[in-house]
């Protein structure tokens, strides 16, 4: 076989379209915890997520450094969704988290349960400033049927309480 | 810098049309518009077709505007295809008026086209999905009444903002929906059926979000001398500012938000404000994001959109008309057509044309605003367009 006809094989069997895969890091030692892998600008310390190659304050190109972004996180907002798109079974619960590093992140929320307990009474939204810790795992089924794994928060205690 | 003269408009009325075709919707809207202009299809130099997601809907992908615009005959000039979500319209509007400001040539076509039913509404939605990044919100689930719920969450809870306030907004919709023949929606809703209807994403229910539509809407842009020609009261546009969202960073917040920087860079362009404006066509893909808009483009100060809805300002009646085609929300929300459309009500009213739901007096200053997708937590696109008669 020659190299075209290798390639054009190997072509035909990759169906899933290609998904970047750096968004987090699961390390192989079970002690250690998976983390968001952000970037950091080594000139002004800007801090993006998911990794970028230039800094969008600074826009030259010095290095951006490999960073990986805390594991805790501080809700910012959230609310119950009603509706899903394909893979997701209604309802579940959607969010911003704000990370220590500055960043904003939009996230699924474990989850429709465990939230119930976190919810401002009389509303379907989250209380504000509930803190998150992050989680590796599926997200949904894409419509072949495959796991789709992914990161999400999970509540770890309401803002009030201890 | 030349100024450039909306000479002609025309829409199809927005909804399910299964039985038409990208090209069968593009004439209409071209040809309508270059009647309405008074100048021949001969007089085109150059056109720019916006839609959204209509490729991944019909499959036509690559060059729809050489093939739409095959079926009126234009072949030969430049056409460009634009891609910018929701606000692939203004973005083909903004195209054309660079072309005649320039100098390039003297009349422009924008045209913005789409088809969103296919009979299956979950290629529509995954279609949808695609305004976002797809590696990221895309694939955690994201939907955009989320946005919309959220945001005016925040609001509510910090000015007091109610359901019911919000619910009054949608009601306004459906009513000048309902005087708009060329709305998908026509029918008048209550208070009770707002907020009873399903909800969505808390406070959003089903009847505050817009549908997806089909539809077309085309628009001829000229030259001051050319426009001299056909008209002596040309329609003019004063300012266009197209933004692209900025990635949230908490440590150094922007100080001003998309909606915020976009409209105040168009009354600078323009040399207006707030209180100078007759009317507004704004993007309500949900209810909630009209009461928001209020406040970011300066119609009311912050917290008072909520007073501003149960005075009736924003009403045909009052004294700053806000969606009287009736928005997005009853009007539709054909991706690449919305902009044009919003252009061609603000060029109905300021012409005196808008029928039952002409403001009076004829409104003199108008603004649309536009936008699309979200990438790094703002809106992908952003515009913002002043016109003058």
């Amino acid at each position: 076989m020659n190299k075209r006809e290798e390639k054009k094989g190997k072509d035909s069997q990759e169906r899933l379209p290609f998904i970047r895969n750096d968004l987090f890091v699961v390390p192989s030692s079970h002690s250690e915890k998976p983390y968001l892998l952000g970037s950091k600008c080594t000139k002004c310390g800007r801090v993006f997520f998911p990794r970028r190659t230039i800094c969008s304050d600074c826009l030259i190109e010095v290095a951006l450094e490999d960073l990986p972004l805390g594991r805790r996180g501080k809700l910012h907002v959230g609310s119950i969704a009603h509706t899903a798109p394909i893979g997701f079974k209604p309802p579940y619960v959607v969010g911003y988290i704000d990370l220590p590093e500055g960043l904003r992140i939009f996230s699924e929320i474990k989850d429709f349960q465990i939230c119930q307990d976190f919810l401002i009474p009389g509303t379907e939204m989250l209380i504000p400033g509930t803190e998150m810790e992050l989680i590796i795992e599926k997200i949904r089924e894409d419509e072949e049927g495959n796991e789709v794994i992914g990161y999400k928060f999970m509540p770890i205690r309401k803002p009030d309480s201890e | 810098m030349r100024k450039v003269a909306i000479l002609g408009v025309c829409m199809t009325k927005f909804g399910k049309h299964l039985d038409r075709s990208l090209r069968d919707l593009g004439r209409e809207a071209i040809l309508g518009a270059v009647k309405d202009a008074g100048v021949s299809l001969k007089d085109i130099q150059i056109a720019y077709v916006g839609s959204g997601l209509a490729g991944l809907i019909t499959g036509q992908e690559g060059v729809r505007g050489q093939v739409i615009l095959k079926e009126v005959g234009l072949e030969g000039l430049p056409i460009i295809n634009v891609e910018n979500a929701c606000a692939s319209g203004t973005t083909a509007l903004f195209g054309a008026w660079m072309s005649v400001t320039s100098g390039y040539c003297d009349v422009a076509l924008a045209l913005g086209v789409e088809k969103l039913y296919c009979g299956d509404t979950a290629k529509s939605l995954k279609a949808l999905a695609t305004d976002s990044d797809v590696e990221m919100e895309g694939r955690m689930g994201f939907l955009f009444p989320f946005r919309y719920s959220t945001t005016i969450r925040e609001h509510m809870k910090k000015y007091g903002t109610t359901r019911e306030q919000i619910a009054k907004v949608c009601v306004k919709s459906h009513k000048n929906g309902s005087l708009n023949p060329y709305a998908q929606y026509q029918n008048e809703v209550t208070i009770e059926e707002v907020l009873n209807s399903r909800i969505i994403c808390d406070p959003v229910t089903l009847l505050m979000c817009c549908p997806i539509g089909d539809g077309a809407s085309a628009l001829i842009l000229t030259s001051m001398d050319v426009a001299k020609r056909y008209t002596n009261k040309p329609i003019i546009i004063s300012s266009i500012v197209l933004q692209s969202g900025k990635t949230v960073n908490l440590k150094n917040p922007e100080p001003m938000n998309i909606y915020e920087r976009t409209s105040r860079k168009a009354y600078e362009q323009a040399g207006v404000g707030p209180e100078d404006l007759d009317i507004v066509e704004l993007h309500d893909a949900a209810t909630p994001a009209e009461l928001l808009r209020y406040e970011d483009f300066g119609l009311c100060k912050k917290g008072e959109a909520g007073r501003m809805v149960d005075e009736g300002r924003t009403e045909i009646t009052g004294d700053i008309p806000c969606n009287t085609s009736g928005g997005l929300v009853a009007k539709g929300h054909p991706l690449g057509a919305t902009g044009p459309g919003q252009v061609t009500e603000i060029v109905w009213q300021m012409r005196g044309q808008a029928g039952p739901r002409q403001i009076k007096p004829i409104p003199k200053i108008g603004m649309l605003q536009n936008g699309g997708g979200l990438v790094g937590g703002e809106p992908a696109i952003m515009s913002v367009t002043i016109l003058k008669r």
